[in-house]
């Protein structure tokens, strides 16, 4: 096999995956397909179905229908096989807090059957490799939240996976230990371990290959960053509303209201003081949109035209989404 | 089936007890619950004090109350001059029993007659009146009759078989029917269900800290996680069985008959068997708090009331009987006191153990099909 064929390989891959709780339609036939070496993000609102999907993918939950492989073995009737595979990091933080650093690497160190020097080597590269070596004889529990979740991935490691799974791994981390976390991940990636990773910052998804917008249980875009912010046609103003007799929220609200009527406006966001305003053509629409807020005596600052980031696109792109939908259940 | 995984999994579980500080605790508490039930439900009522109305002051009645007085059961307290006084004092709970002594009693039983002696109890505590009457009724009786044989014995001399029925009862295994050689193996037995909540508390605490999830995740196998968890509870569980033994023997003073290796196997047994249901219970419990709950609502009060400690179970309706024979405490109760009492072997036992085994493996296999490692 080439390297090539070996990259493009299709490591995860779900048909029609569905996971229904009584009433509640948690991830709604998702397909989704993942190949070797890739860093793939689902992105999506709480509630999306990332969790459920993380638990079916990781062979501890069945789907009510769908089916869905991990490195070739279903996940409901090779659930063990898929175990050997895997890395698993759940949301919540998932060791024993009464153990210390290094017993809980031990712990998952044999549970996986990594003995003797193997292990020893293993532990101290992977304490070494989250920055924990010093803190190696600490209770897990009296951790910094960004400490705790770099051993729960170093526990994830330990018995070296080619695919990890990691569900919101730096949710509640301060920003310093988020970008450290995420260098780690790289060089993980760089070494071939495919990754699939749930995030609710954009930052960290435009660090991903690709990108699997998910929403109320279904994968509604699945593309690479660059493409994803492609989607949104044409080009994005940002400005700064300014006005002597309108403050906060009121303000913005004000200056959404009238640019958005205003013709080849597409979408307009707020973002803080900010408004992010999509248009056709930004050379000939930002003019008419000064000219349009001094009517209603307010001004600008700071206004200049940018690419829209992942964040645009996503709120975007999951607007469009509820509007379609909205669209569909008034049809019916 | 890996024995280095299980043995990673027992690693892990004793440093969570010992940890917790818990070990020790969880070592001690059975001791502490068998000294505890023991001292409060043991019925050996000594010294309860009588109040005496002697209206006859003859030799005879002086020896009558003496008669009764000869055990340490009861003892002769204080004297009333009148029936009144008496009463004042049963009014003011200054006493609870009182034996009144008929003018003529010497001298009616010396002329070969019956008389009646009254015995009023405080009937606001039926236990210790229950006693009273017993005892009363019982030493009068050997009394009536050693004077009924020295009437006779002057009149004519005739041998024992004169007295038509000679009533002797003989206490088996318990001479004296001393109560807490009864309560204190069963107590035992009632003490050892509680590492079975243990068990239950440990399988949620990993639910409830998410560890489960994780390690549902990983390779490890349901038999090496179940085995590996229960482990160390069978072997902290060993440890409380033998200081409950050595407690009820030298605390108290209940003869230890049988033999103790066979004491030691037999609480092995014991502990699969209720370890085993408590894993079966598990699997519906999320929580720490509902496993401690449910696990004293499942083992300690059914056990109590089923097992035949207080009630026999052949007098329970059939169900009853039947969720009694479900319960693995109802035969530890009676290996227990077969084995420390009877002194029994195996083979008297073997019946006792065998529903063990048997509760043992049916616990064991639903909970192997039951438990899935899924979330």
């Amino acid at each position: 096999m080439s390297s090539n064929e070996h990259r493009n390989q299709v490591v995860i891959s779900t048909t029609n995956l569905t996971k229904r709780f009584r009433k509640v339609l948690a991830v709604d036939g998702l397909n989704l397909e993942v190949r070797r070496g890739e860093v793939f993000g689902l992105v999506g609102p709480d509630g999306a179905g990332k969790t459920t999907t993380f638990r079916m993918l990781a062979a501890i939950m069945n789907p009510t229908e769908g089916e869905a492989t991990v490195s070739g073995f279903d996940t409901r009737r090779q659930a063990e096989d898929i175990k050997h595979h895997i890395g698993y990091m759940a949301q919540q933080f998932n060791l024993y807090p009464d153990l210390s650093v290094e017993e809980n690497l031990i712990f998952f160190a044999d549970i996986f059957d990594v003995r003797g020097a193997e292990r020893e080597a293993r532990l101290e590269r992977l304490l070494d490799f989250a920055r924990l070596t010093e803190f190696r004889n600490r209770r897990a529990g009296h951790l910094s939240g960004g400490m705790k979740k770099k051993l729960a991935l170093a526990c994830c490691l330990i018995h070296e996976p080619e695919i990890l799974y990691l569900d919101e791994p730096t949710t509640g981390v301060d920003p310093v230990s988020r970008r450290e976390f995420w260098d780690i991940l790289s060089s993980l990636h760089a070494r071939g371990t495919t990754i699939l990773v749930s995030t609710p910052y954009m930052d960290e998804a435009e660090r991903c290959s690709r990108v699997g917008l998910v929403y109320e249980g279904r994968i509604i875009v699945c593309d690479t960053p660059d493409n994803i912010k492609g989607m949104i046609e044409g080009e994005m103003i940002e400005l700064r509303p300014t006005s002597a007799t309108l403050f906060g929220v009121g303000r913005m609200r004000q200056a959404r209201e009238v640019i958005k009527v205003l013709d080849g406006i597409r979408e307009v966001q707020m973002f803080g003081d900010l408004l992010h305003v999509f248009v056709d053509d930004a050379g000939r629409r930002a003019p008419e949109i000064e000219r349009t807020l001094q009517r209603h005596d307010m001004g600008t600052e700071g206004t200049r035209v940018t690419s829209p980031r992942m964040e645009e696109a996503y709120i975007s792109l999951v607007r469009r989404q509820a509007t379609q939908e909205a669209e569909k259940v008034e049809e019916s | 089936m890996s024995l280095r995984k299980t043995w990673a999994v027992v690693v892990k579980e004793m440093r969570h007890t010992r940890r917790g500080g818990s070990m020790l605790i969880l070592v001690l508490i059975p001791l502490l619950v068998m000294i505890v039930f023991s001292v409060a439900l043991a019925q050996d009522i000594k010294g309860v004090s009588i109040t005496v109305l002697d209206r006859d002051k003859s030799a005879l009645s002086r020896r009558f109350l003496m008669t009764l007085s000869n055990s340490q059961d009861v003892v002769i307290g204080r004297e009333a001059q009148s029936y009144g006084q008496a009463e004042g004092w049963f009014d003011r709970s200054l006493i609870k029993a009182l034996i009144v002594i008929p003018p003529g009693f010497g001298e009616t039983l010396v002329g070969g007659g019956s008389v009646a002696v009254q015995i009023v109890v405080d009937g606001t505590d039926p236990t210790t009146a229950g006693h009273v009457i017993t005892h009363v009724a019982s030493r009068s009786q050997a009394f009536g009759i050693e004077q009924a044989m020295r009437t006779l014995g002057r009149t004519a001399p005739v041998g024992l078989d004169a007295v038509p029925i000679d009533l002797r009862v003989r206490e088996w295994y318990n001479p004296g029917l001393r109560n807490l050689n009864g309560l204190v193996p069963a107590m035992l037995a009632i003490a050892l269900t509680l590492p079975a909540i243990n068990v239950m508390s440990a399988l949620a605490r990993e639910r409830e800290l998410g560890t489960m999830e994780i390690v549902f995740a990983t390779p490890l196998g349901r038999g090496e996680l179940l085995i590996g968890k229960v482990l160390p509870y069978v072997a902290l569980g060993m440890i409380s069985a033998v200081l409950c033994a050595l407690a009820a023997v030298a605390v108290f003073k209940v003869p230890f008959r049988g033999s103790f290796f066979i004491y030691l196997a037999l609480c092995l047994l014991f502990f699969l068997a209720s370890f085993s249901m408590a894993m079966v219970l598990s699997i519906f419990i999320r929580t720490q708090a509902v496993a401690i709950l449910g696990g004293m609502l499942v083992f300690i009060f059914p056990s109590l009331f089923l097992a035949g400690i207080f009630y026999p179970i052949g007098s329970m309706p059939p169900e009853m009987q039947m969720e009694s024979q479900m319960l693995p405490a109802t035969s530890f109760v009676a290996i227990t006191r077969g084995l420390m009492i009877k002194g029994q072997g195996l083979d008297s036992l073997r019946n006792q153990a065998l529903i063990l085994l048997g509760s043992a493996l049916v616990y064991a296999a639903i909970s192997i099909k039951l438990f899935k490692k899924r979330v």
